[in-house]
């Protein structure tokens, strides 16, 4: 806190040495031309409060097609590429964990998209990508802990000239998209398919192909001055493989190698409609969407040659939501109110069965059983070769909030004060079922078939009080002054994960019941109670400045965040097995951030860096004390440096750009003996342009830089999921 | 005549049916009064040295005829250093009815543990007594002298 002292002292002696320079009053006005995408009553640049923007140039000259390109670019933001689509985590500002719930929130023209799930995807025609950072919980409410993520699509009013692009390189990889509008229809579709980048040593082929297609259509009408309609329809559909994990095993990297199916194809459908009326005195804002989601994930889930277990985890998930929110017309007045209601209603049905096969059924229960059975007694076997444990879950989601931010422009400043009242409740109804033929050597004679049933519902609810309190400073016609204080929240929920841990206690402990036998140990005795969490809460205190001057801008933040009741996964004590969850954990982060961007004459520049150090004030998982510890997967640095010169060649322009992209170290695990140096990864782009015309070439990672993206451990085993190689890209881009 | 032959003949009949029926219910009755929890100390000896486990839950189950019990004796070790404890019952324990209750005899048993057979705990010179609310008995499990005493619990 020491820190924030003197820079507060700084704000206001700047206030004093600056004051009576008159304001410009335009530039407090919010634009009317279309729908807003976020929901602060003020332009970007007068938000209190750090905010990234990525404009349609840069997002087609970067590259940027998926969330996961926009690591590092905006500063802090890291979502590590690895996995398949669905296991993406996003981590930003120390905040972020691969539970169920994430900490950034992510809107598509306002409409706010449910399922962590549906975040990764591809997309052409984005005008604009906008990253609020650090909690918006007032008016964003929940899993908006570490920020937002706004997506702007391509506007019908903006008569945008059709667009076709098509490109081609490493790995067969080939992305065409197309963005045109008709009317007042604004058309959007892309496609990608690529044969993979890592080899399964086992089956000799590649185990990360992918295919996927996301079509999307917008509707947008004005009627007369005062009425804005729009509807918009996304879907996506993708068949991509597994999950390129290499065992790490006495100092040494091993390739992928794994023997079980391992793939997701996922199909989302959103639809939001959108209405605006700027009334005289009122203008009113009305947002519903439906969210279907279908998807289904194949595992290997000890990710070697032996045939130990397989997780298969198949969603099918329907939501509704609806907000309505009001403010005033005027925009010049002194005091500017907004308040709204939001809600939403979610029902996930999930099956996840977990199937134990012959190496699995060895290893993980008879051998663990029978150490503790004398071998004069006898031992226990089990005659499947593979035992399936099924759980099944429907799982309801509702939500309710009211919020209310007042702005007040008073000359220099601007002061805003807010409030949230939300309330989150949630139910599990399970049914799971294991069932196995087991026999005690020498005693039984046969086989005897053992079902070990475990239904029930577990719920929970919470209400949340989230305000948030900021001034902004117009020191001069370049120079911006912010302070803040927000708190943001990420909702709680069932870790279903933790199931499979359960019911093969249950089950262990179903057969030694029956058998009459009882270990001479603790009995686990983790429920389905413990697999309910409650929200994580985080405050956050933010000092910031922005100054602007012609084509030259920079900001710098500085913030603290604490977080209570996290969200951990922890050991009964004593015990080394049997996880459950609990809101026990507290942590905090302290960073720094900035952003510059500079272009004239040709040349262009891009820098964005942040510091963050985010350490457990408080974490024991039963076993371990982890506290003053690193939280694991957040980078201390995050650096994107982009420099670009584009030439006028007779009638052609040529354009060169380069990118640094640095992310580390970061520690791998709470104990920190694994960690992630610092790495680079080099990109660039080289284009020819003409009228209505692009060709390029683009390449990311041209140094060919070895890193790592992830890293866990399961059954004992340490894995490693490398970052990719190498990738040459060609293409063309027509505009018609 | 006839009538009075045929009156007796059924006379009889309900007589027989009634002697059966309340050898029936006899029979009932001596399976019910041996069906009974108890809750008491058994010990063991292993290698001279006697060892005391408190709290120890035995149940009887009579046969149908009611002429022999089974005893279950749960979560049992037989010694401390055993890692495990055991449900294992004795069955084919013969009863002969007292005044004050009944005594109970086996030479030999294979009792049931871990889903079947266990030859290794072979019960041998079965002795005991039932008095009252007590019981008392002591046995071979195998090489193990073991002894019981218990008192009634509410099953």
């Amino acid at each position: 806190m020491g820190i924030f002292a003197p820079a507060m002292t700084a704000v206001l002696l700047l206030s004093f040495l600056t004051a009576g320079t008159p304001l410009v009053d335009s530039l407090f006005q919010l634009p009317q031309v279309s729908i807003t995408a976020l929901k602060e009553q003020v332009p970007e640049e007068r938000i209190a409060g750090a905010v990234s923007t990525i404009q349609q140039e840069s997002i087609k000259r970067e590259g940027i097609y998926r969330p996961n390109s926009l690591s590092q670019k905006i500063p802090g933001l890291h979502i590590p590429d690895y996995g398949a689509s669905l296991t993406s985590t996003v981590y930003m500002r120390g905040l972020g964990s691969r539970m169920e719930n994430p900490v950034m929130g992510l809107y598509i023209d306002g409409i706010p998209v449910l399922d962590k799930n549906m975040y990764d995807f591809d997309w052409e025609g984005i005008s604009k990508v906008s990253m609020l950072r650090g909690p918006q919980g007032t008016l964003y409410g929940r899993n908006s802990m570490g920020g937002v993520l706004s997506l702007a699509t391509l506007s019908p009013a903006t008569d945008a000239a059709p667009t076709f692009n098509l490109e081609y390189g490493t790995a067969n990889t080939v992305r065409a998209g197309a963005a045109f509008i008709i009317g007042s229809n604004a058309l959007s579709a892309t496609y990608r398919h690529t044969d993979g980048y890592f080899l399964n040593t086992f089956k000799n082929s590649n185990c990360d192909p992918y295919n996927g297609l996301s079509l999307r259509w917008k509707w947008e009408r004005h009627s007369g001055e005062r009425l804005i309609m729009s509807n918009l329809l996304m879907a996506n559909v993708s068949r991509e493989g597994g999950f390129a994990y290499g065992q790490w095993k006495d100092d040494t990297q091993y390739p992928v190698s794994y023997n079980d199916e391992s793939g997701y194809s996922r199909l989302s459908l959103i639809d939001g409609y959108t209405l605006k009326y700027n009334g005289k005195s009122i203008t009113t804002q009305a947002a519903a969407s439906v969210q279907i989601l279908a998807d289904d994930m194949h595992m290997d889930q000890d990710y070697t040659s032996r045939s130990v277990f397989t997780l298969q985890q198949r969603q099918n998930s329907g939501a509704a939501t609806v907000e309505l929110s009001m403010r005033k017309s005027d925009t010049r007045s002194v005091w500017q109110p907004q308040t709204g209601v939001f809600s939403f209603f979610k029902r996930n049905h999930l099956d996840a069965p977990v199937t134990f096969k012959c190496d699995g059924i060895e290893s993980l229960i008879l051998d663990n059983a029978n150490s503790h059975i004398p071998t004069s007694m006898g031992y226990l076997a089990i005659s499947d070769m593979e035992m399936p444990v099924n759980s099944c879950f429907f799982i309801d989601t509702w939500n309710a909030a009211v919020y209310h931010e007042s702005v007040f422009d008073i000359e220099r400043w601007r002061l805003t004060a807010g409030i949230r009242l939300d309330y989150e409740g949630g139910r599990m109804d399970y049914d799971c079922l294991a069932r196995l033929n087991y026999r005690f050597v020498p005693n039984m004679s046969g086989y005897k078939e053992l079902s070990v049933p475990y239904t029930g519902t577990v719920s929970h609810s919470c209400l949340e009080v989230i305000p948030k309190l900021s001034v902004l400073f117009k020191a001069t016609d370049r120079i911006t002054l912010y302070a803040t204080l927000s708190k943001g929240y990420r909702a709680g929920g069932f870790n279903t994960q933790i199931f499979s841990d359960i019911l093969q206690n249950r089950t262990m402990n179903a057969v030694m019941s029956d058998l009459g036998v009882y270990l001479d140990r603790p009995s686990v005795s983790v429920l389905a109670q413990n697999t309910e969490y409650d929200p994580e809460t985080a405050w956050n205190m933010e000092l910031g400045t922005r100054i602007r001057k012609g084509t030259f801008n920079a900001a710098f933040a500085l913030y603290r965040i604490d977080v209570q009741n996290q969200q951990l996964t922890v050991f009964p004590p004593g015990m080394s097995t049997g996880r459950m969850m609990t809101n026990a954990g507290r942590s905090r982060s302290l960073g720094a951030e900035t952003e510059v961007g500079w272009n004239r004459d040709g040349f262009r520049l891009q820098f964005a860096w942040s510091w963050c150090d985010a350490r457990f004030v408080w974490f024991n998982d039963g076993n371990n004390d982890y506290s003053g510890n690193r939280i694991p997967y957040i980078p201390e640095h995050t650096l994107n440096i982009s420099a670009g010169y584009s030439i006028k060649v007779k009638d052609k322009t040529v354009d060169a750009d380069v990118t640094f992209a640095g992310v580390g170290p970061f520690n791998w695990d709470e104990s920190g003996t694994r960690q992630e140096q610092f790495r680079i990864r080099t990109g660039g782009r080289i284009a020819l342009v003409g009228s209505g015309w692009e060709i390029y070439v683009r390449g990311e990672n041209l140094t060919n830089a070895r890193g790592n993206a992830f890293y866990f451990k399961s059954v004992g085993n340490e894995f490693f999921a490398a970052t990719k190689p190498r990738m040459i890209m060609t293409g063309i881009t027509i505009k018609l | 005549m006839k009538k009075i032959s045929i009156l007796l003949l059924a006379l009889m009949g309900v007589i027989v049916s009634c002697d059966n029926k309340d050898e029936l219910n006899a029979v009932q009755e001596e399976q019910k009064s041996m069906n009974k929890d108890y809750l008491g100390t058994m010990t063991v000896t292993f290698q001279t040295v006697d060892y005391d486990t408190d709290s120890v839950r035995i149940s009887l189950t009579p046969n149908a005829a009611g002429d022999s019990v089974s005893i279950a004796f749960y979560q049992v070790k037989f010694v401390p250093q055993m890692p495990v404890k055991v449900d294992i019952t004795v069955p084919g324990i013969a009863v002969s009815k007292t005044g004050q209750g009944a005594e109970l005899f086996c030479d030999e048993s294979i009792p049931l543990s871990a889903g079947g057979p266990t030859e290794r705990y072979k019960v041998t010179s079965f002795q005991g007594q039932i008095i009252g609310d007590s019981i008392s008995f002591s046995l071979n499990f195998g090489s193990y002298p073991t002894s019981y005493h218990g008192k009634l619990s509410v099953k």
